[in-house]
């Protein structure tokens, strides 16, 4: 049945060589998270919050500081000044050779971290999750955050997969910095790191 | 290596000055404008009089822009070129040259009079009749480009 076992060192040739090029990591991986960030935060300034306009008291006599209106920034309920549309764009973008060097050094250095499973023999008739979890089980990668990488042909791997909680699933060709980075262990399914290496040829 | 190893290139990011927060802030008061007030927070024109009226509306306006013009044209008859020889090459420089006209931006050719020399001419625009009249004399008449002046 279906087994996992560790990537020789011999086919990552590709990237574990490469040198750890930091600060792009950084780059891509916070590039990557800021995409994702969808603008939630929305305020409204004083034309649009409820309220009317009027002056609360007159300018003089009163003893109390001038003010001319209950909606200002400067009071309790006002509106806010300067604060964020919800239009705001946030996405950063990064050179295609930048992107290229930042998922090959990513890659180097999770090499070296021997973090790189693959998984091989998968013979299913039907989607089982139980399954694959005993593959996993074994191979005593329940307690990570694993990757699995898979070149979209096993649809019934997929399947079997998807409701692990410890396991992700992802098209090798979608692999990005961040994904490299954030997880720790990356399984490779079926011909993903072929895909993969090709990616780099 | 994990999520929160990464750092950017040491001293890549600066945290922002927070400028007029206090009077007892280094950055307070003037903030480092050199001054305070209106001063500080735009550049005031200097033709500003401090909202009395200024130089520049206290006079009256006075003058106009002139109408921009195109190119000038200068006329020439068929009857002013009997002083050519015959076969000579006229362009508007040697119309110029010859005293026949001022300006050689624009000359056109008219057919007034009668012509006895057979000529070459050079001109800008020609009318049927001086072509005609030109070319009974065997003569030919060439239109050039309005840039071009003749050599």
């Amino acid at each position: 049945m279906a087994d996992i076992k560790q990537i020789d060192d011999s086919e990552l040739s590709f990237c574990n060589e490469v040198e750890m090029n930091e600060p792009l990591i950084h780059q891509a991986v916070v590039a990557f998270e800021a995409n994702k960030r969808a603008d939630v935060a929305s305020v409204r300034n004083r034309a649009r919050v409820a309220g009317r306009n009027k002056k609360p008291w007159r300018q003089k006599g009163t003893g109390r500081s001038r003010h001319g209106s209950r909606i200002s920034p400067l009071w309790v309920g006002g509106g806010r000044a300067h604060g964020p549309t919800g239009e705001q764009d946030h996405s950063q973008r990064l050179t295609r050779k930048m992107k290229r060097k930042a998922l090959l050094s990513a890659l180097g250095v999770r090499a070296r971290e021997d973090v790189f499973f693959e998984l091989a023999e998968v013979e299913l008739d039907e989607p089982s999750t139980a399954t694959l979890h005993e593959v996993f089980d074994d191979a005593d990668l329940v307690d990570e955050n694993i990757l699995l990488l898979t070149d979209g042909q096993d649809r019934l791997l997929e399947l079997s997969v998807r409701n692990l909680p410890y396991c992700r699933l992802l098209k090798v060709d979608l692999l990005s910095t961040y994904h490299v980075v954030a997880n720790s262990a990356l399984v490779l399914a079926g011909e993903a790191l072929e895909q993969l290496k090709a990616r780099f040829e | 290596m994990k999520l929160h190893d990464l750092s950017p290139v040491p001293g890549s990011k600066k945290e922002k000055i927070r400028k007029g927060r206090g009077a007892g802030a280094r950055r307070g008061e003037k903030t480092g404008s050199g001054t305070k007030g209106q001063k500080k927070r735009f550049k005031v024109p200097v033709y500003f009089e401090g909202g009395q009226t200024p130089l520049y509306r206290r006079l009256p306006k006075r003058g106009f822009t002139p109408l921009q013009r195109g190119p000038q044209t200068e006329v020439i008859n068929v009857r002013s070129l009997n002083k050519f020889d015959d076969g000579e090459t006229i362009d508007p420089r040697r119309l110029e040259e010859a005293g026949l006209i001022s300006s050689t931006e624009h000359v056109k050719l008219l057919g007034d009079g009668s012509l006895e020399v057979s000529l070459t001419i050079e001109v800008h625009a020609a009318s049927e009749s001086a072509v005609q009249k030109v070319e009974d004399c065997d003569g030919t008449v060439k239109i050039i480009s309005s840039t071009d002046t003749g050599s």
